[in-house]
């Protein structure tokens, strides 16, 4: 009867799952990010014991594991903090797991998971959402494992440092440099993001701050929302040109916006507005290279990734730190682009 | 192929004992990749892993259930992503306002995909338009509703009662696990012990058979495409609950899991052939593989195409048996 072929069947697929799954095992080095060197020499080693595929960059044990759960690797800024992250790991010879969640909640809460149950050392999330990552919070501390959060951060406030920005030192930043180029006395427009987001409301409270509450003299004379985007910001400033001739600086909340503003005010011969913008961006860093924008002010995120691992490895040291690690954003002029943009 | 034992009466003889290899043998397949990878990897036969595998899997299980349905009567059901959506954005806007009306929640978000599934099932019955079409349109045209409903954006939930749902525990097992076990013992209720069931694969061995002796194909059909549409539903509102939000872009790609789980588990995309326990060995193969895959933190990229040649092994000695 169908008894040989259904037999030799089932042993095909058990053949098939075993292979995959001794394939897996071998190929597990392929999950890991680059690091620094050591990424061919890392493959032989502990194979089939029960690390499973790690590749730290030196030929000495790893001290410790530390797995981090991020958003989306696909993000320029995430890969940036990610790689200085396996930077700092590799010289403090730490193993660093690396889960990209694609920015999706259920990939991180199951990745966060699954680093519990590899009973890594310490944790670093870098949470896709407010509140949909909170729960892996409290499974992390359940778990007794130190965790780091790094950039973003959680309605559930149960980790135990936070490594990031705070959102309106930008805005700080950005009313200094103005206010210097200014000479404590202009028309100011400025460029919003999107009205509601939290960085609209922090860099706007922190422009308020540092510039219009201090330097009387320093009107702001229009503003308006470009949705962070450079187009929007174009079309907003070519129609401003019109209207308000006597314009001197344009504050834009994000590089975006304030590339697009710098394009009409280029396109208009209206060299002598200064225009300044925020995050630090590649586009951004050129044009002040090269004095057309006037300044904008970097988010530092490799130093947020180095700093993230440091502190992580000093939870798991017993170290004590404030709850909040905050890294300072560099505000960039023409003095000092060339230190920070190659 | 072998031989000359092809005789009519034999048949169904033949066909009970390959699916009875099929059973056993997909059951051993299970228990291997559970032995290889305790051995692989110390992390994997604890407790607290062997419960998150069955809680991450409780979502697909519940789509695969209700897909079982759908295959079995040799249809398709492409929309149950979509379907998911709109299930949860609808949950979702309830308890937003009224952080304590969960049943109302379940039962909203659940009659409007199962309406949904309805339509479907009319569109593939009277409308005499292919499943795999009529799925497919009906797959984006719930997309657009969820993503108009919401204007693009997710609804947070804040309702601890909501988010009990899929984060919470019943003693040490997630709700979810426990949803999962009740949906099943449900459906295989249905489709083993009442006389719906038996329609469903008198419709999908042979359909033509099945109307001459009196079923009543349509309705069996659409039927199974609304009792699909509110596992969707169901599915839907646990996703967002475990996620606390509810997102218009969720369950995307959802659809690729439950087929495959389903076709995994011997039921023939054919019709007719199947077991609700094949599903259930599918959707764990499926899910141990990829908790196994992840401790041995194997990127997500080869994780796909690890699974995709599973698929396509099933389906290919799916094929070979049925030829048989």
């Amino acid at each position: 009867m169908g008894n040989m072929k259904n037999i030799r069947m089932w042993k095909l697929l058990l053949v098939a799952v075993s292979l995959m799954l001794v394939l897996a095992a071998c190929g597990g080095n392929g999950g890991k990010s680059n690091s620094g060197g050591g990424n061919g020499g890392g493959n032989s080693q502990s194979d089939s014991g029960s690390n499973g595929g790690s590749s730290s960059g030196g030929d000495a044990k790893p001290k410790y594991r530390i797995g981090t759960a991020t958003q989306g690797l696909s993000h320029e800024f995430i890969k940036a903090l990610v790689e200085s992250m396996q930077e700092k790991a590799d010289e403090l010879n730490v193993e660093l797991i690396v889960m990209d969640s694609q920015d999706q909640i259920e990939n991180q809460l199951n990745q966060v998971d699954n680093l519990i149950s590899q009973k890594v050392d310490a944790i670093i999330l870098n949470a896709v959402d407010f509140v949909g990552s909170s729960p892996a919070v409290e499974r992390i501390k359940a778990a007794g494992i130190p965790l780091v959060e790094a950039i973003t951060f959680t309605q559930n406030e149960d980790y135990d440092v936070f490594v990031g920005t705070d959102p309106e030192q930008s805005g700080i930043m950005m009313g200094e440099l103005l206010a210097e180029f200014l000479d404590g006395k202009g028309n100011v427009a400025l460029l919003q993001g999107q009205i509601g987001h939290s960085a609209e409301i922090t860099r706007g409270a922190g422009l308020q701050k540092a510039l219009f509450d201090k330097y009387p003299d320093v009107k702001l004379i229009t503003q308006q929302t470009a949705n962070w985007n450079r187009d929007e910001a174009m079309s907003i400033t070519e129609d401003w040109l019109q209207r308000f001739p006597e314009i001197n600086a344009i504050a834009a909340q994000n590089d975006e916006m304030a590339m697009g503003a710098l394009q009409a005010v280029e396109a208009a011969g209206r060299t002598d507005i200064i225009v300044v913008g925020i995050d630090g961006i590649p586009d951004a860093m050129k044009a002040v290279k090269e004095g057309r924008l006037a300044a904008t002010v970097l988010d530092n995120v490799t130093e947020e990734g180095k700093r993230a691992v440091e502190v992580a490895v000093g939870l798991i040291e017993g170290k004590t730190f404030e709850k909040k690690e905050l890294v300072d954003y560099i505000p960039i002029t023409k003095d000092n682009v060339d230190q920070y943009y190659k | 192929m072998s031989n000359g034992d092809s005789a009519k009466p034999k048949l169904s003889m033949n066909a009970a004992a390959s699916d009875m290899m099929r059973r056993y043998g997909l059951i051993l397949v299970l228990l291997l990749s559970v032995v290889i990878l305790s051995f692989i990897s110390d992390a994997f036969l604890t407790v607290n892993n062997l419960m998150n595998v069955l809680r991450q899997v409780s979502i697909n299980g519940i789509l695969a259930v209700g897909m079982t349905l759908v295959i079995l009567t040799a249809g398709i059901d492409l929309s149950i992503g979509s379907l998911m959506a709109v299930s949860a954005v609808i949950a979702a806007s309830i308890v937003a306002g009224n952080p304590d009306a969960v049943f109302l929640a379940l039962v909203a978000g659940i009659a409007a995909s199962g309406v949904l599934g309805g339509v479907t099932g009319t569109m593939s019955t009277k409308l005499n338009v292919a499943p795999f079409i009529a799925t497919l349109a009906m797959m984006t045209i719930a997309r657009g509703i969820a993503l108009i409903y919401t204007n693009g954006r997710p609804i947070t939930i804040d309702s601890s009662a909501f988010r009990y749902l899929g984060q919470g525990y019943i003693g040490p097992v997630p709700v979810p696990v426990v949803i999962f076990a009740l949906v099943t013992a449900i459906v295989s209720f249905i489709l083993y012990k009442t006389k719906f069931g038996r329609y469903i694969y008198a419709v999908g061995g042979n359909e033509n058979a099945a109307n001459v002796s009196g079923i009543r194909v349509h309705r069996v059909k659409i039927w199974v495409y609304i009792i699909n549409g509110a596992l969707s539903g169901l599915a839907g509102i646990l996703l967002a609950s475990r996620i606390s939000s509810g997102q218009p872009n969720s369950g995307l790609g959802y659809e690729l899991d439950a087929i495959a789980a389903v076709v995994i588990g011997g039921t023939s995309l054919f019709g007719g052939r199947g077991t609700m326990l094949g599903t259930i060995v599918g959707v764990l193969i499926i899910g141990v593989i990829n908790n196994g895959l992840n401790l041995l933190n194997v990127s997500s990229y080869w994780q796909q195409i690890i699974k995709g040649l599973i698929i396509a092994g099933a389906v290919i000695l799916d094929q070979r048996a049925k030829r048989g």
